[in-house]
């Protein structure tokens, strides 16, 4: 049971930012003789107002925005980690500007980062990429940061010492697996931030560009047909609910593991 | 750490940020592939190349990037933000205007935030152990993933245009802000309720509570009477945390509603390249975000130096 509330939101992931393999139709392919086409069995979930298979649009639209966020997610956890370990070790020198640097420069939510970036460079995976990227790794750095040095003060480490470990094995072998749930923990939480500020933007107007499929867009392009079909609006607000769902869950396994663990 | 270090370094905090904040706005401003004079020549059917080499002289982007940097800080010192590129309005009257809607809305947003989760999490805690519970808990987390954008054109779509119980555009005051700070409010609710939840939870283990059990009151009354208020101080921090990221999520709920706040005075002056108003903006939402954590720090402080002279009253 504990178990399998952790793998089947891992399994919804996967299968929305990898389910663009599986898409039955051509996603850009449109036909106007099919036309806000009901269920079947070659549209799964109908056409859209240019006979585009509504199905295979969400598959894709789910590489675009989870690639984006996966993809920013693991960049944010290998660099982010890594520096902030380092940046805890060093910490003995513990300036004053330093600290308020990171501080303030955390102190600006993503969110922010994300309209200042996509705002000047205009909306693009890169820049949605990007921006997701500068935004999460300042706070991990600091998270990382943080906890090392609450790690290092422990007397665990006081014994690697003695017994002759060196600098990187306490850091990554003795340190990291202790704080890595904490660090996931925060992850899944911003991923599920992040794909709704991603959905956002493009559902605001700011799309990632001309050909992307992504949800946000398919939103706002339904959102016009509403009273034809509106079970257009709800597919892909379903995928972004049940996404969103999912890292959150995952983020709640994390965080409960740790009282039992 | 002693008060006065203290002051120091929030006092570095903020201006750090705004520097940093700013500086980084500069720099992708540069980098940017979409030329702000160019943009400026396009909207005014002055396009030929010498032209844009002559507004782009006027707007001072020919000067190193440092030096316009420090020119802007320096104007910027005097409030002086300069004027709007697209109406020729000064951009400081324009923010402040735009800024009291966006506050309008957070305070709004705050307030339903803070009866909401307390009211969510009380309820939680008390059926904890039953279906309702369960229930609520598990609906707390599906409303944290529902986003906010989606809740605001649900709400135009069945409220305003269904029913026709709101008219979107013709209502005055505050109710014309409340369709938006609801929007805004229902993911903190939820994630605000499940933090009161626990924290009652912890409340309910100290020995304060168990003298109560002692002295024989209910446990309803002692959940009301002692553990909301402890929890509701632990929780304080976080909340006044959450007010700054909530500036940053009015910026879309506004667009949709198209209430003329902050946020979408950023984006609208960001697709118009509005260079002065980009710079304003960006620097009166990252003072508003750090002003609210460092708030946040503050009271943090003060509650802990409570907590070690065992001076905390209910």
């Amino acid at each position: 049971m504990k178990k399998l509330k952790f793998v089947i939101p891992i399994l919804v992931v996967v299968f929305c930012s990898l389910g663009f393999m599986l898409a039955p139709n051509n996603p850009y392919a449109m036909d106007a003789a099919h036309k806000f086409a009901s269920f079947s069995a070659d549209y799964p979930f109908g056409t859209d107002q240019y006979g585009r298979c509504e199905f295979s649009r969400i598959l894709y639209g789910g590489q675009v925005t989870l690639g984006i966020v996966v993809v920013g997610a693991a960049i944010v956890l290998l660099i982010g980690t890594v520096i902030g370990l380092f940046l805890g070790r060093m910490s003995t020198g513990k300036s004053l500007l330093f600290n308020s640097l990171l501080d303030a420069v955390t102190a600006i939510p993503p969110l922010a980062y994300l309209i200042i970036f996509v705002g000047i460079w205009g909306n693009s995976i890169p820049t949605m990429l990007v921006a997701l990227t500068v935004s999460l790794i300042l706070r991990m750095i600091k998270l990382s940061k943080t906890q090392t040095e609450i790690e290092l003060g422990k007397a665990y480490v006081l014994c690697a010492i003695s017994s002759g470990a060196s600098k990187m094995r306490i850091l990554f072998v003795h340190v990291l697996p202790n704080m890595i749930r904490s660090l996931i923990h925060f992850l899944c939480l911003s991923c599920a931030e992040m794909i709704m500020s991603i959905s956002a933007f493009s559902f605001i107007g700011l799309n990632l560009g001309d050909d992307v499929i992504d949800w946000g867009s398919m939103l706002q392009e339904s959102r016009t047909v509403y009273s034809v079909r509106s079970s257009l609006l709800y597919f892909p607000i379903l995928f972004i609910f049940i996404c969103t769902l999912a890292f959150n869950l995952i983020a709640r396994q994390m965080e409960g593991g740790e009282e039992n663990a | 750490m002693s008060t006065k270090k203290f002051i120091i370094q929030k006092i570095i905090q903020l201006i750090l940020a705004l520097l940093f904040v700013t500086a980084i706005t500069f720099i992708l401003m540069r980098l940017s592939p979409i030329d702000a004079a160019e943009a400026y020549a396009r909207r005014s059917f002055r396009v030929s190349t010498e032209e844009i080499e002559i507004i782009r002289e006027q707007m001072g982007l020919k000067k190193p990037l440092v030096i316009q940097y420090t020119n802007w800080l320096k104007d910027a010192l005097r409030l002086d933000f300069g004027k709007s590129l697209v109406n020729n309005r000064d951009v400081f009257t324009e923010i402040v205007g735009a800024g009291k809607i966006t506050g309008l809305i957070v305070l709004l947003s705050t307030v339903i935030q803070a009866v909401g989760a307390l009211i969510i999490g009380g309820i939680t805690y008390l059926t904890r152990h039953n279906l309702i519970g369960k229930a609520l808990r598990f609906l707390a987390i599906a409303a944290i993933s529902i986003p906010a954008f989606y809740l605001a054109t649900a709400f135009i779509d069945i409220a305003a245009v269904k029913w026709g119980l709101i008219g979107v555009a013709g209502n005055t005051g505050l109710m014309r802000y409340f369709p938006a700070a609801l929007c805004l409010a229902v993911g903190g609710i939820a994630f605000f309720g499940q933090l009161i939840e626990k924290a009652i939870d912890q409340a309910m283990n100290e020995d304060s509570i168990l003298y109560a059990r002692c002295r024989g009151l209910s446990e309803r009354y002692i959940v009301v009477r002692y553990a909301v208020p402890q929890a509701v101080i632990s929780i304080i921090p976080t909340f006044m945390q959450m007010m700054g990221m909530c500036m940053a999520g009015s910026a879309i709920v506004e667009n949709i509603f198209s209430l003329p706040g902050l946020g979408y005075l950023i984006i609208e002056s960001l697709i118009d390249r509005d260079l002065p108003i980009i710079f304003a903006t960006v620097l009166y939402l990252a003072f508003a975000l750090v002003l609210f954590n460092i708030l946040a720090d503050i009271v943090q402080r003060i509650l802990l130096k409570e907590q070690k002279e065992g001076m905390v009253k209910f």
